[in-house]
């Protein structure tokens, strides 16, 4: 038996002791703040209990706080503990909210190296280059920020080029490169709201998945390819307790729901 | 000093539900609270005098929803506050947020206040208004002593509940238990509704055991279930603790089954009056302890100075001593955390003040004592504790620092080599624990920002345009000035004592002149007409506009009445009209 699943078997057995206690509903509360709750989950963490870890920094997951310490903390716990995938998705939600921490980006690379199956990656023009480095540097939320105050700048050279024609040409130029980098921070924001709504991004959880051709389990339809634990797909539906997954033209097919978890945390 | 309280009350009690009693099958120990409860600290006040209405709202979600209060006439909301406590119960994180209206009231009488809503999970909650006796200024408000009829009923042998507090002449921030009791013969089918009374006057509710055992009252066996909540009197002089309810829902047929105590009186004693200077109204037994994160120091770099106060008393209410001056450093206020344990029958605790202090110049310092008074309930005396003298030593800043690690040996330098590959370690709770992932493009605020200028950009361009074309093309200002200078002399043709025809005339004339950009000296009427033609004007307009131009003629030299003249101008201001929407640049 695995160290996994003896820490979750006790965790199990301490519940279902605790049920036949007939522990009181309204228990004694003990306020703690966030910080605290965090706090004891890294002494979990560095006390070498990765489950416990998990189950702390999981809760606080759960409890709606987004927060890319957290999720990174929570990234090493499951790499520790030899789960690539969640290790992976929690690496790639922490980078989502904090994109320039290379201690999330080593880590991220790190647990990539270790994954079983190698994906392609694609690569455009400079164009495209330019919206990916906007991309990899910064939040969805500074790149809103960052356009917004460019399009005031701009907006205030209009404003200049009809007021003051006699300063027409120096405004033009500098409203030109001003728009040049709104171009790219707009394109940047509307691809990425492009993947989020239609192509959304996803981590393999399962340890090892078969992609079936339709949406049922092997025997109903034909085993396309398989996929391990830590791949990067994007996701294309979701019907119940399966989803229709894509990693190129031809590699697509559906796997089990729980197979897979998204990387946009939907809470 | 013991005194102990009780009685027992059934309300709205049927047949049917005495049947369906005999049938219950829970044990009595799960009782629910609602998510969102409010409570006022006083049902009692003078006009000129203030109410404060605490809504907790409690879920499983990190950010608590603001509660609505309803639009009331008894009441203005002159102050509002709010405060967020998180907890972890079993494993799962809760959070409990406390929203404090101040309400001041408008009216004298039985006034309630207001109901405050809240939507939280795709749900909406509400709370019921509380009633508050307003009196006139100046009245002191007196505590009132009706004693509740004690209606015994054959039920009452099986079942009945009663409230006590373990001491009724607490101190003043002392803290009492009370007790509510659940005595039964048979068991709850369904889970009981527990609503604590609003311990209006009292600190803190913290939730003691919930013990559970048998009992034998009267010569019958009872089993018994106890709430224990600890209090502490805010106010000093007689309380009165409102009934507890205990709701068990009916059945199919029947009405809830409603079980009440009596109210419970607290006569709150003040404190002594030989309070030490630095006595803040801790009450209880504390311990006290500083600490310095560091023994030594630099210039610059701050150091964490940490005053704990640990022990059994109202925490959450523990003021900070005061922090001495200390010359030569730079003191920054201070946050502090709590930590409230409630084991037996105690509440107790830590408090925990920390702030940064920063040293200006090196050398040897000490931190003085820091002194911080409560009063002990037990043996009705204050107490004054002292904290020790911390002595830290500062070095100066980097510029001269000195050497403190070995000689360095100039040696063979020898590359970096990785040994192992591992992921780099768990980062430590941020300073700041945040939520980020606050999504700014869901906010319509931010897309007014981008509309507005946009907005405004294509306003001053038009604007612009419009002038910059008035001012260069004569034929598109007349155009555009044609109808507003029409208007204006028929205006002034409207006035007494004016060249009345002569004005129209001009008005019409020039209307017509410039919109087809047409000097005025010189047009006939047969000129006109071509012109107006050649505009792609019908017929029936062309005759329109010679039967006016023909009319004003006439009435030049033979005046018509005012009345005659007021139909006149108003037929040449509608002809005016009719042109300018037929007439296209």
């Amino acid at each position: 038996m695995s160290r996994k699943i003896k820490g979750r078997v006790l965790i199990l057995m301490m519940i279902v002791a605790a049920s036949f206690l007939g522990w009181p509903v309204v228990q004694a509360q003990n306020p703690v703040s966030l910080a605290e709750a965090m706090a004891a989950a890294n002494q979990q963490y560095e006390a070498g209990r990765f489950a416990e870890a998990a189950a702390g920094y999981e809760a606080l997951v759960n409890f709606g706080l987004q927060n890319s310490a957290v999720y990174y903390n929570l990234g090493n716990t499951y790499f520790k503990m030899g789960d690539l995938g969640r290790a992976i998705l929690n690496y790639r939600r922490a980078s989502q909210l904090s994109p320039r921490d290379s201690d999330i980006t080593s880590n991220l690379a790190i647990a990539r190296a270790q994954t079983v199956d190698q994906l392609e990656t694609s690569s455009g023009g400079t164009l495209a280059n330019l919206v990916q480095i906007a991309e990899e540097w910064l939040t969805l939320q500074e790149a809103a920020l960052l356009a917004l105050a460019l399009w005031l700048v701009l907006c205030i050279l209009m404003v200049l080029m009809i007021l003051l024609p006699g300063r027409r040409p120096a405004a033009v130029m500098l409203a030109a490169v001003v728009g040049f980098f709104l171009a790219v921070g707009i394109i940047s924001m509307g691809n990425r709201y492009y993947t989020e709504r239609y192509y959304p991004p996803a981590v393999v959880v399962a340890s090892r998945v078969d992609v079936t051709s339709g949406p049922g389990s092997s025997a109903q339809y034909l085993v396309e390819f398989e996929l391990h634990s830590g791949a990067e797909v994007s996701l294309l539906e979701s019907r119940t307790g399966w989803r229709r997954i894509i990693l190129s033209d031809e590699l697509q097919g559906w796997v089990p729901a729980e197979a897979v978890e998204p990387v946009l945390n939907q809470r | 000093m013991r005194n102990t309280q009780h009685g027992s009350k059934i309300g709205r009690v049927s047949l049917g539900a005495a049947i369906i009693l005999a049938l219950l099958l829970l044990p009595a120990g799960a009782l629910a609270q609602a998510p969102v409860t409010a409570q006022v600290d006083r049902d009692i006040i003078a006009i000129n005098e203030q109410v404060t209405l605490t809504v907790s709202v409690s879920g499983d979600i990190f950010n608590i929803p603001t509660p609505r209060l309803d639009s009331t006439t008894d009441f203005k909301v002159v102050g509002t506050s709010t405060s967020t406590q998180i907890q972890l119960i079993n494993g799962e994180l809760s959070s409990q947020g406390n929203f404090i209206f101040r309400l001041e009231p408008l009216n004298e009488g039985q006034l309630l206040t207001p109901a405050a809503t809240v939507k939280m999970n795709g749900q909406t909650y509400s709370t019921e208004p509380i009633p508050v006796q307003v009196l006139p200024a100046g009245t002191l408000p007196s505590p009132n002593n009706n004693t509740p009829d004690d209606t015994p009923d054959n039920l009452a042998d099986q079942f009945f509940v009663e409230a006590e507090v373990d001491n009724a002449t607490p101190w003043l921030g002392q803290q009492i238990i009370y007790s509510f009791k659940l005595y039964q013969t048979v068991r709850l089918l369904r889970q009981p509704d527990y609503q604590a009374p609003a311990f209006t006057n009292f600190w803190g509710q913290n939730l003691l055991s919930q013990p559970q055992y048998h009992s034998t009252v009267n010569g019958q066996d009872f089993m018994v279930t106890e709430i224990r909540t600890a209090l502490f009197p805010a106010s000093v002089g007689e309380i009165i603790v409102e009934p507890a309810t205990l709701i068990v829902p009916g059945g199919l047929f029947e009405t809830d089954f409603v079980l009440e105590t009596d109210p419970v009186t607290v006569n709150v004693q003040p404190l002594p009056p030989d309070a030490p200077p630095d006595f803040n109204g801790a009450v209880g037994r504390f311990t006290a302890t500083a600490a310095l994160n560091e023994s030594t120091g630099r210039v610059n770099e701050p150091v964490t100075f940490r005053l704990t106060i640990e022990g059994a008393g109202n925490i959450e209410t523990l003021a900070e001593p005061p922090f001495p001056d200390l010359p030569n450093w730079r003191i920054f206020d201070s946050q502090s955390t709590t930590e409230i344990n409630v084991e037996g029958e105690q509440v107790q605790g830590r408090r925990q003040f920390e702030r940064l202090l920063v040293p200006g110049r090196p050398g040897d310092y000490t931190i003085p004592p820091i002194s911080f008074s409560y009063f002990d309930p037990q043996t009705d005396q204050y107490q004054t504790l002292t904290t020790e003298p911390l002595p830290i030593t500062i070095d100066p800043g980097e510029d001269g620092a000195l050497p403190s690690s070995p000689a360095v040996t100039g040696g063979e330098k020898q590359p970096v080599s990785l040994l192992a590959d591992d992921i780099r370690h768990i980062k430590p709770v941020p300073t700041r624990l945040t939520d980020t992932g606050v999504r700014v493009l869901d906010n319509w605020f931010y897309w007014g920002c981008w509309l507005v200028p946009a907005l405004a950009v294509a306003g001053l361009w038009l604007w612009n345009w419009r002038r910059v074309r008035l001012l260069q093309d004569t034929e598109y200002q007349r155009r555009v000035r044609a109808r507003s200078r029409a208007n204006k002399l028929l205006s002034q043709a409207g006035q007494p004592d004016s060249d009345a025809y002569g004005l129209t005339q001009r008005a019409l004339l020039g209307y017509l002149a410039d919109r087809l950009n047409h000097p005025t000296v010189g047009l006939t009427a047969a000129a006109l007409t071509n012109l107006l033609r050649e505009a792609g004007l019908n017929s029936a307009l062309i005759e329109q506009v010679q039967t006016i131009l023909n009319q004003i003629d006439a009435a030049r030299f033979a005046p018509v009445d005012r009345a005659g003249f007021q139909v006149l101008l108003a037929d040449t201001r509608r002809l005016i009209d009719v042109l300018e929407k037929e007439l296209k640049p």
